[in-house]
């Protein structure tokens, strides 16, 4: 089964580690001691080796990172696919009873739910400085960080070379361009009939509003932030846009790449997982695109979510100590190099954010500098479903008055947090 | 088969004449040692050997329901299988176990959970609950360093050292921490430093704290015998963390209390701790709330509109669906049953099409057919007409109750094909001599007759139906919704999707207590609902 070797190294490796900020070498003076001698002679018997939950998407980006920790640390990382769609569910079923996994895989957004059922434990690191602060803001619940952030995404303009070449500042501006290009649709978002708050939400931030109101510090707090003239503007526009045709909720995410692929429209606003990076994506089919930052339809900046993926650790599992060595491993800008390398993702640690030297990752990292996390209360599950079937009833024209409409959303939010 | 005279073994000098009927053994055929009970040893011995590996693993984890399960259902089956006197229940034994786990147990388990609010924010023990609590409560000093961390072991028990402003220091949980005399102190970072041994002091690795029987990371090492000076705790044994609880929990009062505020919380009977202005501390925990789930599915608002208009809406969604498929597939049956008709064997295949394929499928592929402005109703078959089919409440419904037809007539045509078939002709030839027309034949004489043998198959289709989450969910996923819905429910969730919304895809908060509740409910209407139908089933076997 185990060699030693690995236990040596896992000593050695253990003094480089309590130094390591970075990875790069400080000035280092391991102890003087022989290490214990259990530690070579004979296998030691652990505790257990951790399990750790993957989603379908990611699990290509762990298997080299998870060895390399076995090879520093002496701790075997069971790699565990799971759908990512059952993954926050089981694992807060399972967490509780001690059985579930001892880390998971996971978005920003799922801290609230978590926390609030005590499935995930708080994680302390030594250094944090070398990661983005949104991404730490992000993985914290009042103050108390319980993931750790590993890479981030964001949706941002894409643009079909061969059917434009300049894209001009505004939206308005490229919905008129294709006055001249004559494609079917100057630019499509998908929608689909139960709305998509996410892909429209740079958009509506354009016009200075926020789905839910934000401290000094810029923390969400529990009420919404769509209301006022802002607001108002934004029903409108969104009223006068379903008009014209191009948002509708019969675009779905495939109609929608669909329509960009065949070139039917000259502009697409999507993530990475449609652009790069896997088969049958805009730039593995052999597509000349760029990615730009998303135009402004109100005048303010227009400001993406940032989807931060990280890793938790149960709060039963029996194995913390080793859990918390890997997710202090993970935070390391060495590590995330390497993960970046494997899983093509846009790392969160400055130095490995430094190394992306892919030209439509980099395009997304430039759109997102603006990005801000979507907010990660428990509430927002409720939030997210009626924020875009109340943007769908107003861009079908279901909604007769769609001030009204938008109004009465911000008095739902409202009320949710009222309970 | 029950057990005849079991000859009573004394060694009978005279063997018993040979008996060549099959089952007439003169012995107890459970220990007859013949090739059939060695087929049967192997059998229950491999049975046997699956269980045991059961019950160690079991018992490793220490699962003790499991274990104990195990061992009971073992004895059970090794005494049925060896026993002289149970031999019908040979018969049942299997059947038996997996109704027990996969039904019995299931259905105790849903009534245990509906009586309580098991959901999110109250999955845990209560003991979890107040150790998560404090342990989410534990806030960094302000300002204060990461100290490189040395963990240490004295006659069993684990210290932690660190070397602070130059002086090393070492504590466990019961002793604060205090400056220890000739440690070996070694630079770690660049202004930083640790302690690599102290005497009298083992020092632990990283390897060495794997195989501790205690977790390290729950170890809190108080800074000094001050209590509000806060404590020392660790990662993974590298680094100390110097923090501070924002909350005390006090055992005899049962109360948390918060250090800045001094605000206290008291346990409630909801399973949280609550402070006098109604606020609550979260995570809370899992208690028993009595019919609590049952009354708010009537009492709450937001609740008992959807599930009022879920309820009228599964029974009519039911109801059609049985009759639609009814009504199409005998009219079928019927035409086809006729030998004037030719290509009948063609025309019969080609009809089971529909129901050969997967209902989630089809479903699926109904979905995509029905888009307003892309799918193929509108655009080929209504030539660009703009009908909003899956979108708007009633064309909803309408849609789903047709691809369900589509789905579902096959089945019916098959069953009443083959029902026709068993109605001898001569009962048509007499009505026919006396008169009747087709129709008066059909009704009085054909359709009674059929209701006969296909009624039960149709109270089972509409159980079915009363069920069938997978249509609902990706043909409609139960939308159009209803704006401001807090569960997204929407005006085609039949009960069953709208328990799943609420327990499974819940708008933010998943209340198994609610849905298990619910589930009670539909259990005991389709329960309801076969019963009388059985019932009358019965008057109508009077006919014949």
């Amino acid at each position: 089964m185990r060699r030693s070797i690995p236990f040596v190294a896992a000593v050695v490796g253990l003094g480089l580690t309590l130094t390591a900020c970075g990875g790069n070498s400080g000035t280092e003076t391991t102890t003087t001691k022989a290490p214990e001698a259990t530690t070579t002679s004979e296998a030691p018997k652990f505790s257990g080796e951790l399990t750790f939950w993957v989603d379908e998407e990611r699990i290509k980006d762990f298997p080299g990172v998870a060895s390399d920790f076995e090879a520093e640390f002496g701790v075997k990382v069971n790699l565990v696919q799971k759908a990512n769609a059952d993954m926050k569910t089981d694992f807060l079923a399972q967490a509780p009873t001690g059985k579930g996994p001892d880390l998971i895989v996971g978005a920003h957004d799922w801290v609230g739910e978590l926390v609030a059922n005590g499935a995930a434990a708080p994680v302390q690191l030594e250094d944090t400085s070398g990661l983005s602060a949104g991404a730490l803001t992000a993985f914290s619940s009042e103050g108390q960080l319980y993931g750790v952030p590993y890479a981030v995404e964001n949706i941002a303009l894409i643009r079909n070379n061969e059917l434009v070449k300049e894209t001009p500042e505004t939206l308005d501006e490229v919905i008129a361009q294709n006055d001249e290009t004559k494609a079917k649709y100057p630019l499509v978002v998908q929608q689909g009939k139960d709305g998509d708050a996410y892909h429209l939400n740079p958009l509506m931030t354009s016009f200075g509003i926020s789905i839910l109101a934000t401290d000094a510090d810029g923390g969400y707090i529990g009420e919404e932030g769509i209301s006022g003239t802002g607001g108002d503007a934004w029903a409108t526009w969104l009223a006068e846009q379903g008009k014209k045709g191009w948002l509708s909720p019969d675009i779905d995410g495939q109609v929608a790449t669909d329509a960009f692929k065949n070139g039917e429209t000259p502009y697409i606003i999507t993530g990475p997982w449609n652009v790069v990076g896997g088969e049958g994506r805009f730039a593995e089919s052999g597509m000349d695109v760029s990615v730009l930052p998303i135009p402004s339809a109100g005048g303010e900046t227009a400001r993406p979510f940032a989807g931060y993926q990280g890793i938790y650790v149960s709060a039963e599992s029996a194995n913390k100590v080793a859990a918390n060595a890997f997710v202090s491993y993970i935070a390391r800008g060495d590590v995330q190099t390497k993960l970046y390398k494997e899983g093509g993702r846009i790392p969160v640690a400055s130095e490995a954010a430094a190394a992306v030297d892919d030209e439509l990752l980099k395009g997304f990292a430039i759109a997102g500098q603006d990005a801000v996390a979507a907010p990660g209360l428990a509430e927002m599950d409720s939030i997210w479903g009626n924020w875009g079937k109340t943007q769908v009833a107003i861009i079908s024209g279901k909604a007769a008055n769609p001030t009204d409409a938008w109004a009465e959303l911000g008095t739902q939010i409202n009320d949710l947090f009222k309970k | 088969m029950s057990e005849r005279s079991a000859l009573s073994e004394t060694g009978s000098t005279v063997a018993p004449a040979p008996d060549l009927t099959p089952g007439r053994g003169t012995t107890s055929h459970a220990r007859d040692i013949g090739k059939g009970f060695l087929v049967k040893l192997i059998l229950v011995m491999l049975v046997d050997a699956l269980g045991v590996y059961g019950i160690i693993t079991a018992f490793g984890i220490g699962h003790w329901p499991i274990v104990i399960s195990l061992v009971v259902g073992l004895v059970v089956v090794n005494w049925v299988y060896f026993s002289r006197r149970m031999v019908p229940l040979k018969y049942l034994l299997g059947g038996l176990i997996f109704l027990l786990v996969y039904q019995v147990f299931v259905m105790a388990y849903t009534g245990y959970v509906a009586f309580t609010n098991y959901g999110t924010g109250h999955m845990l023990t209560k003991e979890q609950a107040i150790e998560r609590l404090q342990e989410y409560n534990q806030v960094r000093v302000p300002d204060s360093p990461t100290y490189p961390l040395t963990v240490l072991q004295r006659d069993g028990e684990i210290y932690f050292g660190i070397v602070d402003e130059g002086k090393a220091l070492v504590g466990s949980a019961e002793q604060p921490l205090e400056e220890v005399s000739g440690a070996e102190v070694v630079q770690a970072g660049e202004t930083t430093q640790r302690i690599a041994s102290a005497p009298g002091f083992e020092t632990i690795d990283f390897a060495g704290l794997l195989n501790l029987d205690q977790d390290i990371s729950t170890i809190r090492v108080p800074w000094s015998s001050d209590p509000t000076s806060g404590s020392l705790s660790t990662d993974f044994g590298a680094n100390g963390f110097r923090n501070q609880p924002a909350l005390t929990y006090d055992a005899d009062e049962d109360t948390m209390t918060h250090v800045e505020t001094g605000v206290i919380y008291y346990a409630d009977d909801n399973g949280s701790f609550t402070a006098a202005d109604g606020t609550t501390l979260t995570p809370g925990w899992r208690v028993s709330v009595g019919f609590d789930n049952f009354k708010r599915m009537i009492t709450e608002e937001r609740l008992s509109g959807p599930f009022f208009t879920a309820a009228t809406w599964t029974f009519a969604f039911a109801f059609l669906s049985v009759a639609t498929t009814f009504a199409l597939g005998l009219f079928i049956a019927i035409t086809f049953n006729d030998e004037r008709v030719r290509g009948r064997k063609i025309y019969r295949s080609l009809l089971i099409l529909p129901y050969a394929f997967p209902g989630f499928l089809s479903a699926l592929i109904w979905a995509g057919m029905l888009n307003r402005s892309y799918g193929f109703i509108n655009q080929t078959l209504l030539g660009g007409a703009y009908i909003d089919w899956l979108g708007d409440p009633w064309l909803a419904k309408i849609a789903i109750i047709g691809v369900n037809l589509w789905l579902g007539f096959p089945y019916m045509f098959l069953i009443t094909t083959g029902a026709l078939q068993s109605i001898p002709s001569d009962i048509n030839e007499a009505a026919r001599i006396d008169g009747a027309g087709p129709f008066r034949v059909f009704r009085s004489l054909t359709l009674p007759l059929l209701l006969v043998s296909v009624t039960p198959l149709l109270i089972a289709s509409f159980a079915f139906n009363f069920n069938n989450f997978s249509l609902i969910y990706m043909l409609t996923k139960g939308g159009p919704v209803y704006v401001g819905n807090e569960y997204g429910l929407g005006s085609t969730d039949i009960l069953i999707s709208t328990v799943y919304k609420i327990a499974i895809e819940g708008g933010g908060a998943k209340d198994y207590g609610l849905a298990s509740a619910m589930s009670i409910i539909i259990f005991l209407v389709v329960g309801l609902v076969s019963y009388i139908g059985f019932r009358r089933t019965r008057s109508l076997e009077e006919i014949n």
